[in-house]
């Protein structure tokens, strides 16, 4: 069997499997995004604060992928819990790291001047810098996207959902039947969700970013 | 104060402000950045606040709209002490422009003009008619740049939007921090002649600060010269300033060319100008002739029925001659305003191959003025700040 007739043979499967992965790395960049912004608004005016947020976010970056979810095993058992945080930890970096930058590169006069016309600190957070530093943070969240679309994968291991289960069940049976064809099959349809997903991003950025800084 | 008052014509006028003592000691530092200052504002005057970079000047000014709190001492603005409202209430009738500007690069023109009447809630309609009628009265065809973005505009078009935005919500007093300090020296000319026009019509309250002289000198009606510590050295129209500096400091800011500064404070028609001999077009040249004679004078001037001077007729031309005298006239191609300042009439009078220059007022002939003229005028005006009381200084001559 090609990897054609595998792909028809088991049409139904994949689909599930491809919209729970496309699934779960949505959620969990969505979660990530709502705590990343969290953080990067609680620590962007403090150097020291936002310093000790992006060097944590830094160390869980360095975690192996393999390891994390192993450690979380014990803690969380099997399935979605355990992925879904090794997917938010994951994705948090990118995310805290590009929306501290852009929030404070957002220029000093411009909240001296929304200060200055009795905007209170809520009103220059929402109608200033989030919306300048905007472009900088929906970056982050479209690297965390493709880094975790790749990380998703490996949530098989600890039984999670997604195109995973493809590459590893074909990786466990290599030499026998369609061990190839199935781990091909994952693989491929990873990088064209990964490609889809990029393509929004931009659709997204050119949606919701202002005509007045769009570059 | 106008919070909410008529949408349309800029109607809320200039209120008194008033500094008690003002202190700001920042932790941990030994000087205070602002230290002790007591001022009165009039109210619908330009202060300029003038002093080297770093003498507290931005300081003492962001203290009235409270972007920075006191440690000590008082703030009235119009009577009411500005400690009673929440900060954030308070700047929304304080207009605060800054350099550049200052606009939202996110939001359209209209967008950024609208921001205070918004916070207000002012209603929509009123909200758009009030930023068309700003947007006209900086000089900006609302049709035109209402939906564009900061960044599609010239800087000095920039600093316009600036002012419009501050204007929205008709505040008495505006505050202004170095707000024409980036633009190149041609359109800051521009902005500060129109402040001015604006100023003429609104008669709002405007702390200046500044750290060119000459600024100060072209729109203050006052200028107070800071030194470090917001020390007030001297407080004083631009004219006393220039014409009696308070003292070295003082004398070091002015710079070179005081008496060139001081022509700029001086308009012409409050100088005494040459009468000159005056001719109707219709007078005979013989007449003229004899008169010009007798006042011992080359040149009469020839006034149009509107009494507006048309020509030059010299002695020689009308030596011997009869008829009307504008047959043997030269044009005049130079004339100036009473209401320009003796600067503008040195100018005119160097750029003029005549020793004189018709000064008129609402096109009626007013007098001559040539270098004469200014320069007793200049001697005139050093004699009276002289005169006047010993040069105010510390709090004030308010």
């Amino acid at each position: 069997m090609n990897l054609w007739e595998y792909v028809r043979n088991r049409q139904e499967l994949l689909w599930f499997e491809t919209y729970q992965h496309a699934s779960m790395v949505v959620q969990c960049l969505l979660l990530a995004t709502a705590i990343g912004l969290i953080i990067a608004v609680i620590t962007y005016r403090s150097k020291t604060a936002s310093a000790v947020a992006t060097g944590i976010a830094s160390v869980l970056f360095t975690i192996p992928s393999f390891a994390l979810f192993g450690l979380l095993i014990p803690a969380f058992g099997l399935g979605t819990t355990p992925s879904v945080i090794a997917l938010v930890l994951y994705a948090l970096l990118p995310i805290v790291r590009n929306s501290v930058v852009g929030m404070s590169n957002v220029d000093p006069a411009l909240v001296d001047a929304a200060r200055g016309m009795g905007m209170s600190r809520l009103r220059v957070l929402f109608k200033v810098e989030l919306p300048l530093a905007w472009p900088v943070i929906l970056t982050g969240i479209r690297v965390s996207a493709q880094l975790i679309m790749g990380v998703a994968a490996i949530a098989a291991y600890v039984s999670g959902p997604g195109l995973g289960d493809q590459i590893f069940s074909g990786l466990a049976r290599l030499g026998g039947a369609n061990a190839v064809n199935s781990a091909l099959a994952g693989t491929v349809l990873i990088i064209l969700l990964a490609l889809v997903f990029d393509a929004c991003f931009v659709l997204i950025g050119r949606l919701t970013t202002s005509r007045g800084i769009r570059g | 104060m106008a919070d909410n008052g008529n949408g349309s014509g800029g109607a809320a006028h200039g209120v008194e402000i008033e500094l008690r003592n003002l202190t700001k000691k920042y932790p941990g530092q030994a000087k205070a950045a602002v230290d002790d200052v007591t001022m009165t504002i009039p109210a619908g005057e330009i202060v300029a606040l003038v002093g080297p970079s770093g003498c507290g000047k931005t300081t003492t000014m962001k203290l009235i709209n409270r972007l920075i709190e006191p440690t000590s001492g008082e703030i009235l603005i119009g009577g009411e002490d500005a400690r009673r409202r929440p900060a954030d209430i308070l700047r929304r009738h304080v207009g605060y422009v800054i350099q550049q500007g200052g606009l939202f690069p996110h939001m359209s023109i209209a967008e950024n003009v609208s921001l205070v009447p918004k916070m207000l809630k002012w209603d929509k309609k009123r909200t758009a008619e009030r930023v068309d009628e700003m947007l006209e009265l900086v000089g900006l065809d609302p049709a035109n740049y209402r939906d564009r973005f900061p960044r599609q505009l010239s800087g000095g078009q920039q600093q316009r939007v600036g002012v419009a935005r501050a204007l929205a919500a008709d505040p008495p007093v505006l505050l202004m921090d170095e707000p024409f300090g980036a633009v190149d020296p041609i359109t800051r000319g521009r902005l500060q002649d129109e402040l001015l026009r604006l100023q003429e019509e609104l008669h709002k309250t405007i702390v200046f600060v500044t750290h060119d002289f000459d600024e100060a000198v072209k729109l203050g009606d006052r200028i107070a010269v800071l030194s470090e510590g917001s020390h007030i050295v001297q407080y004083a129209e631009p004219a006393e300033i220039l014409a009696r500096p308070a003292n070295d400091f003082v004398r070091g800011f002015i710079g070179e060319g005081g008496a060139m500064k001081l022509l700029h404070v001086t308009r012409i028609a409050d100088v005494d100008l040459g009468a000159g001999v005056t001719a109707k077009a219709t007078d005979d040249a013989a007449t003229v002739h004899s008169r010009l004679a007798e006042a011992e004078e080359p040149w009469a001037v020839v006034l149009d029925k509107n009494s507006s001077p048309v020509q030059w007729a010299s002695i020689e031309d009308l030596d011997g001659k009869t008829g009307p005298v504008s047959e043997y006239g030269t044009p005049i191609t130079t004339t100036i305003s009473g209401r320009a300042d003796l600067q503008a009439g040195l100018e005119a009078l160097l750029g003029s191959d005549t020793d004189f220059v018709p000064v008129t007022r609402r096109r009626q002939y007013i007098g001559l003025v040539s270098l004469n003229t200014v320069q007793s005028a200049i001697q005139q005006l050093r004699e009276q700040a002289k005169q006047a009381a010993p040069a105010s200084v510390g709090e004030g001559s308010a």
